[in-house]
């Protein structure tokens, strides 16, 4: 399975942000969650996927090529639909006057999608960029992201701003949109509940650094969290390879197996199936531990 | 670059009625100082050369287009065809407006005139694209590397430098040297629109206008291709 968006052992440093030895793909047919608190990186790899800046270190392709190089990259990117986490561009133009702006470039823009979309998301195509809210931008930035038959879609952050039952319809058109099994979704966001419904895989990055990259069933089918007594923080801490958070009621960790989790823990810990939230929460360098 | 030229065609098409104006109201000072009237004129086609460059910079969408399907080089080389471009609206509006006010003046307005129509003949336009070209060849490059704020304040302060050690030097020199004595009388003049036209007509006499335009236009060719070149390579490089 070749994959759509590879990065391997990618590295970038902005000032004191450095993003370390990032490794994962985008495989075909899948949506892959990028999850993580602010400044964790989820932009800079966005943009280090799209060309926009380049890598210090390590391979960054998509499809197939450097997106920091020369015109290959730059046929890929047709293929490619995004929406940056500021999706205002051009402001003073209405939605149509923007989309006639964008869809030249696209040699398979569908302009009949574009207009249904429009309608279905409730976009007004006369009105001004700036009279918009920010969910109403960002539906207009989904809409010219899902209209050219892109392979593969790069949305940073897209349910920021958006109400919940918006949000809701997006998933599912995500869900659909990847049905074809060529097409990819990677999207980030801080909403772990987003990632529950529609991702087939989850990269979890903190500080510029992959805790977690694999499927979202390990997660949810194998790990355990162990809650337990400040006296079981050597313990679990040597039983975790993500470190033991304190919390006001004691200790808790993450472990990658439930069972053998119940067969050390049981009796003396709470031990519970992990949810994506305590991935989110607990997945982090061992050196938090005590945090 | 097609679709990025039709881009900027269409972000600056709001706004474009505004040229009409601004140059209208530029050609008064045809009666009152035709150097102003010449310099003025230069500064606003300069702003509608940086016109795209402006307003995408203030929206932030520099990562928008960077992202859309096309290579740095094609962002680049079309900024460079829209900047002539709104020179060479700029040139044709000085001119039209230098001979409408012409053509407008009164015997009495006239009297006053201290020669805006002189301007708008081929040696003034010549000499009003080659400064304007000039400041676009030497201006993006700074724009490719800094980005707005920061490249438009160290090319403002390097031409202010570059023309101060220009003048200083051709002074140093006059006098001791036949290049110097031309120089000095150049820069000395501070009129460097008149300097320039004359320089132009010199080349014209010395070697014939079959000559010397093409000469002119090698030379300009050769500036805008290196500093396109420069402008490729900064922002290839330059993280968005």
């Amino acid at each position: 399975m070749k994959s759509l968006l590879e990065f391997n052992g990618v590295t970038k440093r902005f000032g004191d942000f450095t993003l370390r030895e990032v490794s994962f793909s985008v495989p075909p047919g899948y949506i892959v969650g990028l999850v993580g608190p602010n400044g964790a990186g989820k932009t800079t790899l966005m943009r280090l996927a799209l060309g926009l800046i380049r890598a210090d270190g390590g391979v960054v392709r998509l499809l197939g090529e450097d997106p920091a190089a020369s015109r290959a990259a730059a046929a890929a990117r047709a293929r490619v639909g995004f929406v940056h986490d500021t999706p205002a561009c051009y402001d003073y133009l209405s939605v149509e006057r923007v989309a006639g702006i964008v869809a030249p470039f696209y040699p398979t823009w569908d302009s009949a999608r574009f207009s249904r979309l429009l309608a279905g998301f409730g976009v007004p195509p006369k009105a001004k960029l700036r009279s918009l809210s920010r969910g109403t931008k960002m539906k207009f930035a989904l809409a010219l992201a899902l209209s050219h038959r892109a392979e593969i879609l790069l949305l940073d952050e897209p349910t920021g701003g958006l109400d919940p039952v918006f949000r809701d319809r997006l998933l599912d058109l995500l869900s659909d949109v990847i049905g074809d099994a060529r097409t990819s979704v990677l999207f980030s966001t801080q909403l772990v509940t987003d990632l529950e419904r529609i991702a087939d895989f989850i990269v979890i990055i903190r500080e510029g650094r992959v805790m977690f990259s694999g499927p979202k069933d390990d997660i949810l089918d194998r790990w355990a969290v162990v809650r337990g007594g400040p006296e079981l923080a050597t313990e679990l801490a040597a039983a975790s390879r993500w470190g033991v958070a304190t919390t006001r009621q004691g200790v808790e960790a993450l472990l990658e197996d439930v069972e053998e989790a119940r067969r050390l823990f049981s009796g003396k810990a709470l031990v519970e199936k992990a949810t994506l939230e305590d991935a989110f929460l607990l997945c982090r360098e061992p050196s938090g531990k005590g945090d | 670059m097609r679709h990025l030229l039709a881009k900027d065609v269409r972000l600056v098409a709001p706004y474009l009625w505004m040229v009409v104006p601004v140059h209208a109201l530029y050609s008064i000072q045809a009666f009152l100082n035709p150097e102003l009237y010449f310099w003025m004129n230069l500064a606003a086609a300069l702003a509608w050369t940086v016109a795209v460059t402006a307003i995408e910079w203030h929206l932030d969408a520099d990562h928008f287009v960077a992202g859309l399907p096309v290579t740095r080089a094609a962002i680049v080389s079309a900024r460079y065809v829209s900047a002539i471009g709104g020179l060479a609206l700029g040139a044709a509006l000085f001119v039209l407006y230098g001979h409408a006010t012409a053509a407008v003046a009164t015997e009495r307005a006239a009297a006053h005139w201290q020669g805006a129509p002189s301007w708008a003949t081929v040696d003034g336009v010549a000499a009003f694209l080659s400064i304007g070209f000039v400041a676009v060849a030497a201006f993006l490059p700074f724009f490719f590397r800094w980005g707005l704020p920061i490249g438009a304040a160290l090319f403002s302060a390097s031409a202010a430098v570059a023309l101060s050690v220009g003048t200083a030097v051709a002074r140093t020199l006059s006098g001791t040297t036949a290049a110097g004595e031309v120089l000095a009388g150049i820069t000395g003049s501070l009129s460097w629109s008149e300097a320039v036209r004359g320089w132009l007509l010199a080349l014209s006499a010395s070697w014939g206008p079959w000559v010397a335009a093409p000469m002119v236009l090698a030379g300009a060719a050769v500036l805008g291709a290196a500093s396109l070149r420069l402008s490729i390579r900064f922002y290839e490089s330059r993280d968005l």
